[in-house]
């Protein structure tokens, strides 16, 4: 039993070697966009520091401004078991959108992540990076 | 130096002396269920999907390190509660070893080979997996392994892949004493931990024949049905035998009532199991009953040593590197010497931390020598103190991983969520649940475990300087003290700092 057990895993393991040539490319960047006709841009600070920060997610459908839709930023730091900051953005005007109670509690690199439901029940995840100075 | 020379002298008694507590083998069932032929198997599995776990979401989930399951398990849960057992129990970890089970596989492979090759005579001491230690640390560091699934995932598959190949071509138990980094750091720090393998009764040993403790034994009620016939037992003459069979013997060339030390020990209990007359115990001693016994001069002696110095400045540095000062440096001398590459900035910051560590420690070493006996030799010191620098070092790992893992312990319950989220799964990861432990409890725990562990190196200390030098102890151990005050203080100055993790030393301030 102990040697199937032990080929088993081994096949499993050389399996997942000769598929893992590169990170999935979806994941290389942090983004899993599910309406490829939704363009979502960031507006974040040039130099953000950790504290209280406002980010604006600009939603796009068809070269028009989005309106009511619902999203929620999730902001994670890099290293494994940190708690994700996760906080909901208001829409402030058509499009845009803006984080209320957001705060980076430490320095160092971050991956934002919006989820956008869209109100014709379109869903759309979309990721950007930026490293947060110290106070 | 790995073959086990027995010990000339008593011939009644103890070999050596053993730790003389608790048998924790006692314990109802525990002795039952390591005697029992699969108890390894079973401690193995958990482990093994986990790291099936660990292949599958690192290279197909999402390359997001707090929401995966190969950088949390790993850099969080699986170094948390390493240091933890090894604190609390023993060598759990190599116990449950997963790699171990590539043995069958390499076995098949090395009935294919004309003959067993020898492993490097050259090899056969701990420089390798010092080596090997350092290569670790600087790939964590260099390619941000801790946020990277995909590595991590990688690092796996090659931990595995050369388990197999170096236990194909080589004698069994090859790649956990010279080449495992991850077994090496278990090995090293087990020797705090407050448990060890001994002999209930060392006379016992003494008139068993064949030892299968050490060589294994084949049992069988009909010596005709023998199949290796070698270190046949007859199971008439057996007065415990564990049903029949065979029963590997210890892999690292251990003999039970000689051992003073828990290095090389993988805790595997093919001992208990191997052992004809139920004579092995688990024995409950103190965490500082080994480094009192000079253990490593008959077995591994100076790599070992410089292992236990170099391991504490890497487990600063490791902590270090997650503090604004820490990049500062880096900025200051990118600047000083007009590199950019990062690599080798960081080569040459793991070079200047490691050599300005080990002449710190021996300095002190050499000096408490000197101090006492008017004169002192760099080697002798090394042997004499260095066990100071184990206790010292494993308070640091402890405090650095389990602030992590205290961080996020919680956090695997919604990692495992978001696994089956991300394929498809209607799960909505609940990462509230991660924030556990209020953060304001982090620093006084990290602070309190690195404290505890230089109270024990500063047992040890005075201990040695007892042991040693007699009258003169009170000179001898003040040189060691104050380093171990020194660095418990520095210590506890960078668990102060906050925390910044970036994947780029030169990165904005």
């Amino acid at each position: 039993m102990r040697v199937r057990l032990s080929i088993a895993s081994l096949t499993l393991i050389f399996g997942f070697a000769v598929v893992a040539c590169r990170p999935p490319a979806e994941g290389a960047n942090g983004a899993r966009a599910q309406g490829n006709l939704v363009q979502v841009t960031w507006e974040i600070a040039d130099e953000p520091r950790v504290g209280p920060t406002a980010l604006v997610v600009h939603v796009m459908k068809d070269g028009a401004p989005v309106t009511g839709a619902s999203v929620e930023v999730t902001g994670d730091m890099t290293h494994a078991g940190m708690v994700p900051v996760i906080a909901n953005a208001p829409m402030t005007e058509p499009g845009m959108y803006v984080t209320q109670d957001f705060a980076f509690d430490m320095a160092g690199d971050w991956v934002l992540t919006a989820e956008i439901h869209l109100e014709d029940g379109l869903t759309v995840t979309n990721s950007t990076e930026t490293t947060v100075a110290r106070p | 130096m790995s073959r086990f020379a027995l010990p000339t002298a008593p011939t009644t008694g103890p070999y050596v002396e053993q730790p003389k507590g608790f048998d924790l083998l006692s314990l109802p069932g525990l002795r039952r269920f390591l005697r029992w032929r699969h108890a390894r198997l079973a401690l193995q599995l958990p482990l093994l999907i986990l790291a099936i776990f660990v292949l599958i979401d690192g290279f197909t989930g999402r390359q997001l390190a707090p929401r995966n399951v190969a950088t949390t398990a790993t850099w969080l849960h699986y170094r948390g509660l390493v240091v933890v057992a090894l604190a609390l129990l023993g060598n759990a970890f190599c116990a449950a070893c997963p790699l171990m089970l590539t043995r069958g596989p390499a076995n098949a492979v090395k009935r294919l080979l004309p003959r067993e090759i020898r492993w490097p005579r050259a090899l056969r001491s701990k420089w390798l997996a010092l080596f090997l230690l350092l290569a670790v640390f600087y790939a964590y560091e260099a390619f941000d392994l801790w946020a990277s699934p995909w590595l991590t995932a990688w690092l796996a598959v090659a931990y595995f892949a050369g388990a197999f190949a170096i236990d194909a071509l080589f004698p069994a138990g090859t790649f956990c004493r010279y080449v495992c980094p991850l077994g090496n750091f278990n090995f090293l720090f087990a020797s705090i931990s407050p448990s060890q393998i001994t002999a209930r009764d060392p006379d016992v040993c003494r008139s068993c024949v064949g030892k299968p403790c050490l060589h294994g034994r084949e049992t069988t009620a009909d010596p005709g049905i023998v199949s290796s016939g070698k270190n046949y037992v007859a199971l008439a003459t057996v007065t415990n035998p564990n049903g029949t069979g065979n029963f590997p013997g210890c892999e690292s060339n251990l003999f039970v009532p000689t051992m003073t030390s828990n290095m090389d020990c993988t805790s595997c209990m093919n001992c208990v199991r191997a052992c004809p007359h139920d004579n092995v115990a688990l024995t409950v001693r103190s965490p500082a009953w080994e480094l009192l016994q000079r253990p490593w001069q008959s077995r591994w002696g100076t790599p070992l040593l410089v292992l236990a110095i170099t391991m504490l400045f890497w487990g600063l540095l490791n902590a270090i590197a997650m503090v604004p000062a820490y990049f500062d440096a880096a900025r200051a001398l990118s600047s000083w010497l007009s590199i950019r590459n990062e690599h080798v900035l960081l080569a040459i910051m793991f070079i200047l931390f490691s050599l300005l560590g080990v002449s710190l420690a021996l300095g002190a070493a050499w000096l408490a020598d000197y101090v006492a006996q008017g004169r002192a030799s760099l080697r002798e010191a090394l042997h004499r103190w260095g066990y100071v620098f184990v206790a010292l070092g494993f308070g640091f790992w402890a405090a650095h991983y389990m602030f992590h893992f205290l961080t996020g312990a919680a956090s695997i319950y919604p990692v495992f969520q978001h696994f089956f989220a991300w394929r498809g799964v209607d799960i909505d990861p609940n990462w509230v649940i991660a924030r556990w432990m209020p953060s304001a409890w982090m620093f006084p725990v990290s602070a309190g475990i690195s404290g505890a562990y230089a109270f024990l190196a500063s047992y040890v200390t005075v201990r040695i300087a007892l042991r040693d030098f007699g009258r003169r102890a009170a000179l001898g151990m003040w040189p060691m003290l104050l380093f171990v005050a020194a660095l418990t203080a520095f210590q506890i100055l960078v668990l102060a700092q906050p925390m910044e993790m970036r994947g780029t030393l030169l990165g904005p301030q």
